[in-house]
């Protein structure tokens, strides 16, 4: 996470470095505009691998409102915002667990996906088994919410509380843990970069024309 | 190892930001050529990115300046260095990036660390320097033949002038009908130009600069430039995109500040002719050309519009489109000084060049980089389908 907020002031700090391309203005309101519709709708994937796209889209879609949803057993009292998409982060819960299984069969089976690290299975693996056990904890083995919650919030106050008795939900916690230290947060560089290729490319234009 | 400093540190801040950036998903890998024609990924654009960030992990973490570099596995070099000199440096990946790395520019910094290093380059390319230092040119060639064999007769050259003409190494001694054809227009249009010379127009540092070798690359623009400001120059003419290339985005950085004139690609310059009704195409062709995009013309510095407009000035000719073109453009495999050391390479990524061309029944295939004009040309010999290449100012040069 340091590495990423150094890098995120590092680049703001760098400009437009003279190597990369005519100086062109960082934060003009159509690069701003133009990237924010670039990093929520991937649109540079969707030039690269439409099916893949879809994958991908939907699952961070549904991934961020299972998030949301999540979200009430770490608040108290609950935003009335979180209680009202509630229903909707159960139907993403569904779709992010299909979309994931999608997604591995996409890497698995598309002829030109020769290059996939062992990293990127491991995590589809790990977020598929975490839906997965969610979607079961819903529909088949409920738990009490109420030692959930609490056990949540005793961690976040440092006065733990015992962990609900479901065995289920002791694997999906662990499944959690295990995924959160997994998560590239380098990544999230990722934007800073696509703002950038947007800059470029708005100033390609301008290496040998005047304007 | 000849460099023990840590890996990294010829990278720009954003080229640091990209490297962690990359998210390793394989999408490039679709559009790089070299994966086209070996179907390696163990030369590809995110196999790279991950030895390369290793190697900064290994030598640059905090754990390594705390306890010291370990032993680094030799093979992970190896691995590097092949990966980063097999490729044609083209720019497919990152203009396919999901993120939208800006590869063209991160490869040769990436091939600098190396050569730092005594990693690189390799093959014909390691002796380059020292063959530019003797003789101004990467080719080994006698530097007062650089015009000889190809200027045409008649066209009169002035000692002063705000406009000059820029071979190039490539163009002047191994795709001599394109240079030949583009001092035939510049002399149609009748402005009156100028070029050093032939000892005193050494190499504009490209190959230099795209295998790593940094060194000589301060003192190359310095004298190029100053030769063209002494002879009053406003406007230098080229045709060779990677020439083109460092002259737009390098040359005023080791220059130190803005250049006293301007760079201009030969299309450019023609295509302004032709509007303003300098130059007029009198003669028709009643065929069907293709046009292929220099990857260092079209990614690199954006000259896209003006070849086809010249090519649609020519009466009676159909314009046909590569299924990849302007910034998509697929490399003809000439690309990173690659084709000198990787040559099987470089003539199955022309093959495929000509195989489209082929395809879409062009009775031309229209080129606009010497690179390509040799490399592709090359690769048409002994190959089972044949079409007639021309470079675009070869043609133009024939119908004036």
């Amino acid at each position: 996470m340091s590495r990423f907020i150094m890098h995120i002031l590092s680049w703001i700090k760098a400009g437009s470095e003279p190597s990369l391309g005519p100086p062109t203005k960082l934060f003009t309101a159509a690069t701003i505009i133009e990237t924010l519709l670039d990093l929520v709708f991937f649109r540079r994937l969707y030039r690269t691998n439409k099916l893949l796209w879809a994958a991908s889209f939907t699952f961070h879609i549904s991934l961020f409102f299972v998030i949301i949803r999540h979200l009430r057993f770490f608040m108290y009292p609950v935003p009335r915002i979180i209680i009202s998409l509630q229903q909707t982060g159960i139907y993403a819960g569904y779709i992010l667990t299909v979309f994931i299984l999608l997604l591995f069969i996409i890497r698995t089976i598309n002829n030109h996906d020769r290059y996939v690290s062992i990293y990127n299975y491991y995590l589809i693996t790990i977020l598929f088994f975490t839906g997965l056990t969610g979607i079961m904890l819903k529909l088949f083995y409920r738990t009490s919410l109420v030692d959930v919650k609490a056990f949540i919030l005793g961690i976040l106050t440092f006065q733990p509380e015992t962990m609900p008795d479901s065995l289920l939900f002791k694997v999906h916690f662990t499944l959690v843990l295990i995924l959160i230290p997994s998560i590239p947060f380098h990544l999230l560089t990722a934007p800073v970069i696509t703002m950038d290729a947007r800059r470029r490319e708005q100033g390609l234009n301008l290496v040998m024309h005047e304007k | 190892m000849k460099n023990k400093e840590p890996f990294g540190k010829e990278l720009t801040k954003v080229q640091r930001v990209e490297l962690d950036a990359c998210t390793q998903c394989g999408e490039c890998l679709k559009h790089c050529p070299v994966q086209q024609v070996t179907g390696r990924p163990e030369v590809s654009p995110p196999e790279k990115i991950r030895l390369f960030r290793k190697l900064i992990h290994e030598t640059d973490s905090l754990k390594s300046k705390i306890f010291g570099e370990g032993d680094i596995d030799p093979k992970l070099f190896q691995d590097l260095t092949n990966a980063l000199y097999e490729c044609t440096v083209c720019g497919a990946c990152g203009q396919s990036c999901p993120v939208g790395l800006f590869n063209q520019r991160l490869w040769p910094v990436l091939r600098k660390e190396m050569v730092k290093r005594g990693l690189g380059p390799i093959g014909p390319q390691a002796n380059m320097q020292k063959v530019v230092q003797e003789t101004g040119n990467p080719y080994n060639e006698a530097p007062e033949k650089r015009y000889s064999p190809w200027f045409p007769e008649g066209v009169k050259l002035v000692e002063k002038s705000e406009i000059a003409y820029y071979a190039g190494c490539t163009g002047a001694y191994c795709a001599q009908p394109m240079v030949r054809g583009d001092v035939l227009v510049m002399n149609k249009i009748g402005e009156p130009f100028t070029m050093l010379p032939p000892e005193d127009e050494v190499c504009c540092g490209f190959p230099l600069f795209i295998t790593g070798q940094h060194d000589m690359l301060k003192d190359l623009t310095e004298r190029l430039v100053n030769a063209y400001e002494e002879r009053g120059v406003k406007t230098l003419v080229c045709s060779c995109p990677c020439c083109v290339n460092i002259m737009a985005r390098d040359w005023p950085i080791f220059y130190g500040k803005e250049l006293p004139f301007k760079i201009r690609h030969i299309t450019q310059f023609v295509d302004d002719s032709l509007k303003s009704g300098r130059l007029k195409i009198k003669k028709g062709l009643k065929e069907r050309v293709i046009y292929h995009d220099p990857c260092y013309l079209s990614r690199g510095v954006g000259i896209i519009e003006e070849p086809r407009s010249i090519l649609k000035h020519i009466p009676d000719i159909e314009l046909l489109e590569f299924d990849r073109h302007g910034v998509d453009s697929r490399c003809c495999g000439s690309g990173g000084a690659a084709r000198k050391v990787f040559s099987d390479n470089a003539i199955a990524m022309g093959r495929l060049t000509i195989d489209e061309a082929v395809e879409k029944k062009a009775d031309k295939l229209v080129l606009g980089c010497p690179a390509c004009y040799e490399k592709v040309n090359e690769a048409l010999e002994g190959h089972d389908k044949q079409i007639k290449i021309i470079d675009i100012m070869e043609l133009v040069a024939g119908l004036i």
